[in-house]
């Protein structure tokens, strides 16, 4: 889907604010509120965008998060990565071209939880060879409004 | 006194983890409540830093094609400096300081490959602090959450 001027205005309007309304977007952006309406319902259609309600993550009591690359038997990469989807507190699973074969963003709600994912359920895939963690202390910059929307 | 979310919040926020953009009146029909009432509920939500009601955008259908997970490992004394310097490049939109192996993990998103290269091949190295990095680019991603995040330090 190729984003035009419109859609790109929209995209950053909601991106601030997804309750704005169809109105008042219309009115900031200089197009009428059936333009805005008509968009918004095929970007969310084609998954460039996804109303969310996203948490504050001060609001866990101890926010646990680690990085993790993990090197794997060549065979075992893609069972290895749908495995990691699977568990809650994994956050973000990719392969990589680089560095490790696997990357894993893991968020517990602290830190015991948090080992027992990396050293019990993260180790014992079948097919890790080694995964190497740093513990996240401190964000200089996180953006939420980038993802990817995949389901 | 801290504010805290109660049963009735948590059940506006189940509607609205349906639809976002539900309207108060139709969630006020929905929990047998008045609509000013869930309109203030919304407020305390928003402003007081519990959620954000916003739309995630998929970087890679807004022509962001690559991501590059990458690891740095900064001199000592250089850590913050170089931490506030890569959060204000506009391609990179994670910046956290870890404890292991790495110093800094960031995620970065480029336009192309020459715009990767330009990343990894300029913009890091001219930076004063950075000792090594270990660049990567995702190739297929499984999984991106982003219902817990933090509100600090937003671009």
């Amino acid at each position: 889907m190729k984003l035009d001027q419109t859609d790109k205005k929209i995209i950053q309007l909601l991106g601030a604010d997804a309750r704005m309304s169809n109105n008042q977007m219309a009115k900031v952006i200089g197009v009428t509120e059936g333009t805005v309406r008509n968009r918004i319902q095929k970007l969310i259609k084609n998954r460039v965008i996804k109303i969310s309600v996203i948490n504050n993550i001060n609001r866990m009591e101890n926010p646990s998060l680690a990085f993790v690359g993990l090197d794997v038997e060549t065979r075992a990469k893609d069972s290895v990565a749908k495995a990691l989807s699977k568990m809650k507190e994994v956050r973000f699973v990719s392969s990589l071209i680089g560095r490790h074969d696997l990357m894993a963003f893991v968020l517990a709600e602290d830190v015991t939880k948090l080992s027992k994912v990396l050293y019990e359920e993260i180790s014992s895939l079948p097919g890790v060879r080694f995964s190497e963690s740093s513990i996240g202390l401190k964000y200089y910059k996180y953006d939420y409004r980038w993802a990817r929307i995949l389901d | 006194m801290k504010l805290s979310l109660d049963d009735l919040d948590h059940k506006i926020l189940q509607i609205l983890e349906e639809d976002g953009r539900a309207p108060a009146k139709f969630i006020a029909e929905k929990l047998s409540v008045n609509e000013v009432t869930v309109s203030k509920r919304l407020a305390k939500i928003i402003d007081g830093g519990f959620c954000k009601i916003i739309a995630i955008a998929d970087f890679e259908k807004c022509g962001y094609d690559h991501l590059l997970p990458i690891g740095i490992r900064v001199q000592g004394d250089k850590l913050e400096e170089v931490a506030e310097i890569l959060s204000q490049q506009k391609e990179v939109f994670s910046v956290n300081v870890v404890s292991g192996i790495q110093d800094i993990e960031i995620l970065c998103a480029t336009q192309s490959l020459d715009e990767t290269k330009v990343f990894l091949d300029e913009t890091l190295p001219s930076i004063v602090g950075i000792k090594s990095i270990a660049p990567a680019i995702a190739s297929n991603v499984y999984k991106f959450e982003t219902d817990w995040t933090p509100f600090a330090n937003e671009a």
